[in-house]
């Protein structure tokens, strides 16, 4: 019972501690990279308010894949960076490609309407959907919609990104 | 344990002595007075375990940047560890406190899961991912094994569904809200029998039944939305069609990995099922009754789902299996003197009547006559019930 006991615990140690080094894993031997966004707020019950990111390589064409995608597969999107650090999306691959790629989870497959009348899109979750502020400062940031906001990630070799900092209108937003 | 009157009625039969008697009512009260302190110290003890749960999930969503990330992890996995071993020390070490050692082991498990939180938002992973309950999950199940807990395998069945639904509805990944009570029911039906298969060790009987009855009310819930013309009527093959037909898409559109979670579980389930019908684990003399319910269920359900309804037969069908399985429960209940299966059977029975209530006469009756005669019936139908339950109770507690 005993034996059982101090297992459970070290299981537990284990975990907390693996998830911190998974992520400063990421932080570590990750490239930096900027990707423009846009901010809603909402709530979590467990941690609070935060931000949630809406990048523009969230919602991609489906066209930039040489492949059928369905909600729920695993996609890794090939990224290019400029001289002044922002990354876009020029393909979606089946498999990891060489160079710089973010890995995500195809969400929502849809038509467009209008002038993308037969055009598919994409939308793409990466786990970095969400920005995690101190209750009620998340309005704030909601609220300069006007703004740009920038986000700083970090990913690392096997396409794990990690939100850094967010900037809007290139200032560094602390709270 | 015995009541006043039957000690009366032994001396006045002549059965016992007067001293005996004496004694015996001595000790009945004395009883009495012990279990209502242990169900006190219970009480107060879990309601401040909750507390200080709340406390903690309020601590980490206030998200406050006074104090630094590794200062709050190292406070919260102070508080888990503390809670822990505490609750080991009064319940299986010295063992003078074992009600509040248990409620503290509980607490533990609760911070624990707060801690993963915790960890998830200094890294903003996102918000309920369902990595994050799938790990306090594992976190949790060896305590599940070294306990056999009954609040902690509860803890674990919930933590089960709320995965599960986290995996395939978040984000709408793999499907819509609408194939909620279809993957229900089959999760409902694999915990059931998971639940049967620890019947196997005598010592495993508590989480064999935590995890049956929490098994029982997933699948209640989901037969009980599959009565609405919402989840089982021609809308949802609609839905369903997308799956089959790729050349469809759109917002709505049903992902193959839901199909292939769906008919993967299944076929778990099926095995799970046969194998419990075959060799009945849990030694229970309504093997073959509950197991055949199951594959009825299961079978039904793949049909549902491959076969869409274009008319409202599922509807009726699915009213005619929740009456069915309510009248199942409450006769297992009455045979084993089971309150929990009775409770569960009379609740879904009330809910199932002032449902069906509403649909038939909302259109049917005037208005003022549909109220009149709901709230009489129910008025009615809530005494009649509730004096049925009191009377099975003392007739199995007695």
């Amino acid at each position: 019972m005993k034996k059982l006991f101090i297992l459970t615990a070290v299981i537990w140690l284990i975990i907390i501690l693996g998830m911190i080094g998974v992520k400063e894993f990421t932080i570590r031997t990750g490239t930096e990279v900027l990707l423009k966004t846009q901010p809603v707020d909402p709530r979590d019950l467990f941690r609070g308010d935060y931000v949630i990111l809406s990048y523009e390589i969230t919602r991609l064409q489906a066209n930039i894949s040489e492949f059928e995608i369905n909600n729920g597969d695993q996609v890794y999107i090939g990224l290019t960076v400029d001289e002044e650090g922002y990354a876009s999306a020029y393909k979606i691959f089946k498999q990891p490609p060489i160079g710089l790629y973010i890995k995500g989870t195809a969400t929502i497959i849809g038509t467009g309407f209008g002038n993308f009348e037969g055009t598919r899109w994409l939308n793409i979750n990466y786990g970095i959907e969400n920005y995690f502020v101190p209750e009620g400062e998340g309005r704030e940031i909601e609220r300069a919609w006007d703004q740009e906001l920038v986000v700083k990630v970090t990913i690392d070799k096997n396409g794990n990104a990690l939100i850094r900092t967010l900037y809007l209108d290139g200032q560094e937003v602390f709270f | 344990m015995v009541d006043e009157s039957q000690i009366k009625q032994w001396l006045k039969d002549g059965t016992i002595t007067r001293p005996q008697a004496k004694k015996m009512l001595a000790d009945t009260t004395q009883y009495r007075k012990e279990s209502t302190s242990n169900k006190l110290i219970v009480s107060i003890s879990t309601i401040g375990a909750i507390l200080i749960g709340i406390g903690a999930i309020l601590f980490i969503a206030s998200n406050w940047r006074a104090i630094p990330n590794v200062m709050k992890v190292l406070i919260l996995l102070a508080a888990t560890f503390i809670s822990y071993f505490l609750g080991y020390l009064f319940a299986y070490e010295k063992k003078n406190l074992p009600k509040v050692g248990n409620v503290l082991l509980f607490l533990g498990a609760l911070l624990f899961g707060a801690s993963v939180f915790l960890v998830a938002q200094i890294y903003n992973i996102t918000a309920n991912h369902n990595s994050l309950v799938l790990i306090w999950l594992i976190g949790i199940l060896p305590l599940v094994y070294a306990l056999k807990s009954v609040s902690i395998a509860g803890l674990a069945s919930l933590l089960y569904f709320i995965w599960g639904y986290l995996l395939i509805f978040q984000n709408n990944i793999f499907s819509t809200i609408l194939l909620l009570p279809i993957i229900l029911l089959v999760a409902g039906v694999l915990l059931f029998g998971i639940g049967a298969l620890h019947y196997i060790s005598d010592s495993l009987a508590t989480i064999a039944r935590t995890y049956r009855i929490a098994g029982i009310k997933a699948v209640m819930i989901s037969l009980f939305l599959l009565t609405f013309r919402f989840f089982s009527g021609p809308e949802i093959r609609r839905q369903l069609s997308m799956v089959t037909d790729p050349t469809i898409s759109n917002f709505t559109r049903v992902s193959p990995h839901f199909t292939a979670i769906f008919v993967t579980l299944s076929i778990i389930a099926i095995l799970i099922t046969v194998i419990n019908l075959l060799f009945n684990t849990s030694k229970s003399d309504t093997n073959v009754l509950e197991n055949t319910i199951n594959l009825t269920l299961l079978a039904t359900i793949l049909i549902f789902f491959f076969y869409p309804p274009t008319t409202n037969l599922y509807i009726v069908l699915f009213n005619l299996i929740i009456s069915g399985i309510i009248f199942v429960l409450l006769y297992v209940g009455y045979q084993r003197s089971d309150m929990k299966l009775i409770n569960i059977g009379m609740g879904f029975f009330s809910l199932l009547v002032i449902v069906r209530y509403f649909d038939f006469f909302w259109n049917l009756l005037d208005r003022s006559l549909f109220f009149l005669i709901g709230g009489i019936i129910l008025v009615l139908g809530g005494i009649s019930l509730e004096l049925k339950r009191r009377q099975l109770r003392d007739r199995f507690t007695s």
